[in-house]
């Protein structure tokens, strides 16, 4: 790359710096604009004392993966309602989450929601702060940096901060919480309990683990997230502990990066919402994850989605791909890692994350820090992801329409990608190995052919799925050895 | 943000808020330049396996 994405500090950082700057860009337009007819007066004055807010307060909120997703919506919603247009999808979906009729609706709406923002900012100062109307939410709910979430049913008022307590109504019952107690132990109020958040904790990473905070209007998977609870969070901790260890072990400078990074990791069930993992471009610093109890393949899986925020992050600097080209919804390309086809942009992303994979595995391999179980696996994933790179590599190279960014930053993956092939050459590894396949319970099962189920082989399963699934013969040209 | 934080009446002084505040008046319409790439979500599919 043109500089060490796997390592640079400031990634994410310039997110949060680009997204505060914005912030201020988008209360000045308000202000000078006043587009909703004195409904933004309110959202005006909180933000006019948020502005005074202390450093150190005002960080530690405003780096929350929710802070900036309220700020990209935010200013969609703005400037779909001065200039026209359309709405992203998440945007869309935030505005009818809403019931608004109109993006006015929606934005005053969402404004609102900088309460939440402005609670989490009284949390941590411990100043006063009074809403001229309450801050309405469901459960379960928590606000951006709190190590607390108010979890079960009812209406939720927040009024403010006072005298050093919460001020709430739940179900239009008034209670003033104490906000040195909030996360101290479990306490029941009415038809809900407030709760410590569940944190993972290992070598500098403290990963919230707290389905409250992904309780987003609009939000994909967020009803898998908020049917896990926090009951499941907590039975997944120590595995989670133990894949960080892991990576302390084995990649110590990547868990630094990751322990900067990640805030908030939340682990669903099996099967449940449209999908297995999945990191967001509006969520820098988050994940949502479906767990695996094996501690280096659940290793793998945090690294695996920690790359995808910095690949996020990184598009601040520029844009991969000419504006306008499809490169994130238009779904025809191959990839090897996937039975559906996916755009560009999911293909760059892969290229990314199994670079970071297949380095672990390398790790995993050199330093024979495993089971006999784990080396066959690792043997399996250094045979089979460098043959899914270089097939994403020469579907890139071919067909992604990359600006300058793109392209530089394509092609420093991809001297990684050889640089490795080459290190993994020298290992010795047998010529082909069984295909294995991760289990949730921490077990390896073989990898079944889905031809006529037979158990395939690492080289094998590449072949297959290029046969099965390149419908547009995208690797029709490449030899998969 | 920084290591040791800024606020945002620091934020405020920065060139950057008023190219965004430029940049917002000109979203969507002809010819600007988005501010940010578009949303993405990078998802493991429903039955993907490890």
């Amino acid at each position: 790359m043109p500089f060490d994405f796997w390592t640079d500090p400031d990634l994410l950082d310039a997110r949060h710096r680009k997204s505060a700057a914005a912030l201020v860009a988008l209360c000045r337009t308000l202000e000078r604009r006043r587009p909703l007819g004195g409904r933004e007066n309110e959202f005006l004055a909180l933000y006019g004392r948020i502005v005074a807010a202390a450093a150190a307060t005002f960080t530690r909120v405003w780096t929350e993966p929710r802070a900036y997703l309220w700020l990209r919506i935010a200013y969609q919603l703005l400037a779909v309602h001065l200039n026209g247009g359309a709405l992203s999808p998440l945007a869309e979906r935030t505005r009818l989450a809403y019931g608004a009729p109109d993006s006015a609706a929606a934005l005053a709406a969402h404004l609102e929601g900088f309460k939440a923002i402005c609670v989490a900012v009284a949390c941590d100062s411990g100043d006063e702060w009074r809403f001229e109307t309450p801050l309405r939410a469901t459960l379960p709910f928590t606000v951006p940096a709190a190590r607390w979430t108010l979890e079960g049913s009812g209406a939720l008022a927040v009024h403010g901060v006072r005298a050093g307590r919460l001020e709430i109504a739940l179900d239009g019952v008034r209670l003033d919480l104490p906000l040195d107690r909030l996360d101290a132990r479990p306490l029941p109020i009415g038809p809900a309990t407030l709760r410590p958040a569940v944190v993972a904790r290992h070598g500098g990473a403290e990963l919230v683990m707290a389905p409250a905070a992904f309780n987003i209007p609009g939000l994909e998977g967020r009803e898998a997230v908020l049917a896990a609870g926090l009951g499941l969070q907590a039975e997944w901790r120590a595995p989670v502990e133990d894949a960080l260890a892991a990576l302390a072990r084995l990649v110590p400078d990547q868990l630094e990066r990751f322990a900067a990074d990640m805030r908030h990791v939340v682990v669903k069930r099996k099967g449940e919402g449209p999908f297995t993992n999945v990191s967001h471009s509006e969520l820098p610093g988050a994940c949502i994850t479906t767990p695996m109890a094996n501690p280096l393949v659940l290793a793998d899986l945090l690294l695996h989605e920690h790359q995808h925020n910095r690949l996020f992050a990184l598009e601040e600097r520029g844009p991969f791909f000419e504006p306008g080209s499809g490169a994130a919804t238009d779904r025809r390309h191959y990839s090897p890692w996937r039975d559906d086809p996916r755009p560009m942009q999911g293909l760059l992303h892969a290229l990314t994350v199994y670079v970071s994979s297949c380095r672990l595995w390398l790790r995993v391999y050199e330093a024979r820090a495993a089971t006999a179980d784990e080396l066959r696996y690792a043997e399996d994933r250094l045979l089979r992801i460098p043959r899914q790179l270089a097939l994403a590599s020469a579907v890139l190279a071919r067909e992604a329409p990359f600006t300058e960014h793109g392209r530089a930053v394509f092609e420093a993956l991809d001297r990684d990608r050889t640089a490795l092939e080459a290190a993994i050459a020298r290992l010795g590894l047998p010529a082909d190995v069984p295909a294995l396949a991760g289990r949730p319970d921490g077990t390896f099962e073989p990898l079944s052919s889905a031809e006529d189920g037979r158990a395939l082989s690492a080289r094998e399963a590449v072949r297959e799925h290029v046969r099965l699934r390149d419908v547009r013969g995208q690797s029709a040209d490449l030899a998969v050895a | 943000m920084g290591k040791d934080g800024k606020n945002l009446q620091a934020v405020a002084q920065d060139e950057e808020v008023l190219r965004i505040t430029a940049e917002i008046e000109q979203a969507g319409k002809p010819g600007a330049t988005p501010l940010w790439s578009e949303e993405f979500s990078a998802s493991g599919e429903k039955n993907q396996t490890m």
